[in-house]
């Protein structure tokens, strides 16, 4: 299920938090209602952290992570460091990284398998992706933007990229991240899809601003609607059958 | 494989005919114009490589949208799986960021040529100490692609020429400095390309100088050069973590081949925290700390800057009339450029834009460090790149090669007064003689050492071998020997350079040694030996006496003699060895005794006091054992021959005569004690 919510009139909800399948950071703020949001959400199936990244709210965009590991930029303190890690699951890897392009969240998209990344980033910091996180690296850019990060956001089930992209550079990414994208926007036309939304392979949560249109997209590329549709299938294919029995 | 050839001329000849070569060949070709062409037609080549193809079968074959520009055939990838192979290729990484820079991608071929060329270059920088490098503006974000997707370095993309004349006219701006110093060479220098060889641009036949741009009055524009004002001195400023060096040089004195130091200053302040880093100073700007060692730095920084302000005061009479170049970052800039210390000469040269960074990377702040540093400043470095033909196909020149374009009757003339241009005198430039002095000189560089150069069947006389070398091209590098040639006559050269047969023949057809001395020249005793065998052969020929050749010697002579020394030294070594072995051994001797003593200390008892090293025997030693109660002292003598594995494990019972068990690493003397141990 995708949801909508705010971070303090915000919508860019991808700024404010970071979303994997085994863990969520979400940005202290003034009142717990994001908060609070993701936790009913998500709290029974895995931890939702308050953290801050280099005294910065803008936690999605500071750090990059998935089930495997965590990256955080070096502006990130020993003690927020130590915070995360001791919140996060034993076996996700934290790590911090040298590396002059500091807001990794819009330098690197990655799901569990594989990543996008900002054509100038260092090869060192490249091969600290891999190691951390555990993915294929690509440096690629979406529709000529830079911004891997910003500009798409893709989970093990599907993902969305810039609106620019065409056909032919969709099928592309498509056939490199081994997962169907589509181009569309969020938060009623936003561009900016990798900090308009948050998703991983269960849930997703957009701004408040997300159309009904948007939404669906959402929902149906990352596949989150499936689990339900299929249980219906299945109810009303057995009672589909039982009726033709008799 | 490129070849560089390198050679110097001093800053004290920037009006002089380096500097003027540049100036002629940028004002004789319209630079700005040449270059774009040469760039145009090259884009214009790599589109019309790329076939046009209709898109129909688009949807069966992938292709990356990145590379696609530089030519579809190349681009299109089977399946996913050659497509993500694709996307990992360096290729795709360089084309990559050229799109996000909004330039056009270039083909794989292309990209192949770039990186030999990149490669090559590399590795004769590293070969050079201080590298020398052949770029122009146009090439600089290519090469710097090149370093960054190879991981070798990083450097700030947006460095292009136009923030280069920012950097230095407005130097309050903090830049980020490319950390390589193979990063600033491409960077900061101008290289002025010439052809001499085909009229095609390729860069087997290119020849340039390389000059930094922090000297041209406008960075921006090479032609600028001639414009260049007449500094009288040069002040080089180096700073950092604490430590100074500064350094005034007098541009109008040439001392062998150096401007003349004039003044120089070293001192060094504790000012640095060791351990976090950073300077004291900035890191009170976060929080102010009271420790001992804090207030200790603030003082050094203190002491720094005073000693800086009375350093500039002294030298307020240089400044008025310099050109500065300073390395200092953050604090240490701060430091020197402070608005109300600084002298007014040296604002006044500030706003001027005559106080400019220097731009490459800079060490420790030594003298030695600031001699270096002036010496890489204001070098002008002949470049030439000579490349295997085969190398390079046709058409497949990769980006532009910015070639400035002279007619070949007047390179002709360019190259004869390149040669030319430091000649003892005008009238020997405009005699043909010169010319042959540049054929023996190449001659005697080219020649082996122990091949004959064939004076007389080359022509030449003997003034020309006896004349002094006018060739400014000074450098002559062989087998990592560094050879100044200019002002020496062929015999000088030869000798130190080692030729031998090339001295016996000079010698044979009429150089004079007592002229110019050559003898002195001869770098190692061989060479010394060749000039008095020459005196044996011919005893008369010269005043030997006054050309300082000792008493002649016989070659066989001398090469028994040699013989005779090797014999000699061989002995000397043999009877070494045989010294330090027999001390060897009887060092040896000497632990085994004290050894043998010690162990028997150890089990010396009360009861057994008599007991001798080799009637310690292993019966009696452990019937003792089991009898008696032990001491510590003997527990731990025990618990060592346990490791040693001379007694077993578990019962202490000694293991001579027994074939022990072996269990990790330990010993045992019976099945029974290795079971008891395995319980336990």
């Amino acid at each position: 299920m995708a949801v909508r919510c705010q971070f303090e009139n915000s919508n860019e909800v991808g700024v404010f938090s970071l979303l994997t399948n085994r863990y969520c950071i979400v940005a202290p703020g003034g009142s717990e209602n994001f908060y609070s949001v993701f936790e009913a959400e998500l709290a029974d199936h895995i931890p939702v952290v308050h953290a801050s990244i280099a005294g910065c709210r803008i936690v999605g965009r500071m750090a990059v992570g998935n089930k495997n590991g965590l990256l955080l930029p070096s502006t990130c303190s020993d003690q927020e460091m130590l915070h995360i890690k001791n919140a996060l699951p034993d076996d996700v890897v934290v790590q911090r990284i040298e590396e002059r392009l500091s807001a990794l969240g819009n330098c690197i998209a990655s799901n569990d398998y594989v990543a996008l990344i900002h054509t100038d980033l260092d090869r060192e910091s490249e091969e600290l992706v891999a190691d951390v996180l555990g993915v294929e690296v690509f440096r690629h850019s979406i529709a000529g933007e830079a911004l891997v990060g910003s500009y798409c956001k893709f989970t093990n089930q599907g993902g969305i990229v810039h609106p620019m992209a065409n056909v032919e550079h969709q099928d592309e990414l498509s056939s490199l991240l081994q997962v169907p994208l589509v181009a569309a926007t969020v938060n009623r036309g936003s561009e900016v899809v990798g900090a308009g939304m948050v998703a991983n392979d269960w849930a997703a949560f957009c701004g408040l601003d997300t159309t009904s249109t948007e939404m669906s997209v959402i929902e149906s590329v990352f596949k989150l609607r499936s689990a339900k549709q299929s249980a219906i299938l299945g109810d009303l294919r057995t009672s589909i059958i039982d009726s033709l029995a008799t | 494989m490129s070849h560089i050839t390198a050679a110097r001329v001093g800053v004290w000849e920037l009006r002089t005919p380096a500097c003027k070569w540049i100036a002629e060949a940028v004002a004789s070709a319209d630079a700005s114009t040449e270059v774009d062409e040469v760039a145009e037609e090259l884009q214009d080549h790599v589109h019309v490589d790329t076939p046009t193809e209709s898109r129909e079968n688009g949807n069966d074959t992938l292709m990356c949208t990145v590379c696609k520009g530089a030519g579809e055939e190349q681009a299109k990838c089977a399946t996913a799986k050659a497509l993500r192979e694709h996307v990992r290729s360096d290729w795709h990484r360089y084309n990559a960021r050229r799109q996000t820079q909004k330039r056009s991608p270039v083909s794989q071929h292309a990209f192949e040529v770039l990186v030999q060329t990149h490669n090559a270059r590399v590795e004769d920088a590293r070969r050079e100490k201080t590298a020398s490098s052949v770029m122009q503006p146009g090439e600089d974000a290519v090469e710097e692609d090149l370093v960054s997707i190879s991981g070798s370095g990083s450097s700030n993309s947006e460095a292009d020429t136009g923030s280069d004349v920012d950097s230095y006219r407005h130097s309050g701006r903090n830049r980020t400095k490319p950390q390589t110093e193979a990063g600033a060479l491409l960077h900061q220098s101008f290289v002025v390309y010439r052809y001499a060889g085909t009229d095609e641009p390729s860069r087997s036949s290119l020849r340039g100088l390389r000059v930094w741009k922090v000297w041209l009055p406008d960075a921006n524009d090479l032609r600028s050069i001639s414009r260049l004002p007449a500094y009288k001195y040069c002040v080089l400023l180096l700073s950092s973590g604490g430590h100074f060096a500064g350094c005034v040089y007098d541009l109008d004195v040439n001392v062998r081949g150096k401007s003349r130091l004039l003044q120089h200053k070293t001192f060094h302040h504790y000012t640095v925290r060791k351990k976090q880093g950073g300077s004291q100073t900035s890191s009170d700007k976060a929080k102010r700390a009271k420790s001992a060692g804090a207030s200790l730095r603030r003082h050094g920084a203190a002491v720094f800057a005073a000693d800086i302000k009375t350093l500039f005061q002294r030298w307020s009479q240089y400044f008025a009339d310099a050109i500065v170049f300073f390395s200092a970052a953050g604090e240490s800039r701060s430091a020197l450029f402070d608005k109300e210390q600084m002298p007014q000469s040296l604002s006044q040269a500030k706003t001027a834009a005559r106080v400019r960074s220097v731009p490459f990377p800079v060490r420790r702040p030594t003298l030695k460090e600031a001699e270096r540093v002036f010496v890489e400043l204001c070098l002008f470095r002949w470049v030439q790149i000579r490349e295997n033909p085969g190398e390079i196909r046709d058409g497949a020149q990769p980006e532009s090669v910015p070639v400035l374009k002279i007619p070949s009757a007047e390179r002709e003339r360019e190259e004869q007064r390149l040669v030319l241009e430091e000649s003892v005198g005008p009238d020997l430039a405009a005699t043909s003689a010169p010319n042959r002095t540049w054929e023996l000189f190449s001659a005697i560089v080219r020649v082996q050492s122990d091949e004959e150069l064939f004076l007389e069947s080359n022509e030449f006389s003997i003034e020309d071998c006896t004349r002094p070398f006018p060739i400014s091209d000074d450098y002559v590098v062989e087998d990592g020997k560094r050879v100044n040639a200019r002002g020496r006559t062929p015999l000088q050269l030869a000798a130190l350079l080692g030729k031998h047969q090339a001295i016996l023949d000079l010698l044979a057809f009429g150089a004079d040694p007592v002229l110019d001395k050559a003898y002195a020249c001869a770098p190692d005793r061989e060479t010394r030996t060749v000039f008095r065998v020459f005196r044996g052969m011919h005893p008369d020929m010269y005043d030997y006496v006054k050309a300082g050749i000792p008493d002649a010697i016989d070659e066989q002579a001398e090469q028994i003699r040699e013989q005779k020394l090797k014999e000699k030294k061989d002995a000397q070594k043999l009877k070494e060895r045989d010294r330090r072995k027999a001390a060897k051994q009887k060092k040896a001797a000497a632990a085994a005794v004290a050894a043998a003593a010690a162990a028997a200390a150890a089990h010396d008892r009360p009861e057994a006091p008599a007991v001798s090293e080799n009637m310690a025997s292993a019966k009696g030693v452990t019937a003792a054992i089991e009898n008696k109660p032990l001491n510590p002292l003997e527990v731990r003598a025990q618990a060592a021959e346990v490791r040693m594995g001379k007694r077993c494990a578990q019962c202490r019972k000694a293991l001579d005569g027994i074939v022990p068990f072996d269990v990790e690493s330990l010993r045992f003397c019976s099945v029974a004690c290795v079971q008891a141990w395995r319980k336990k």
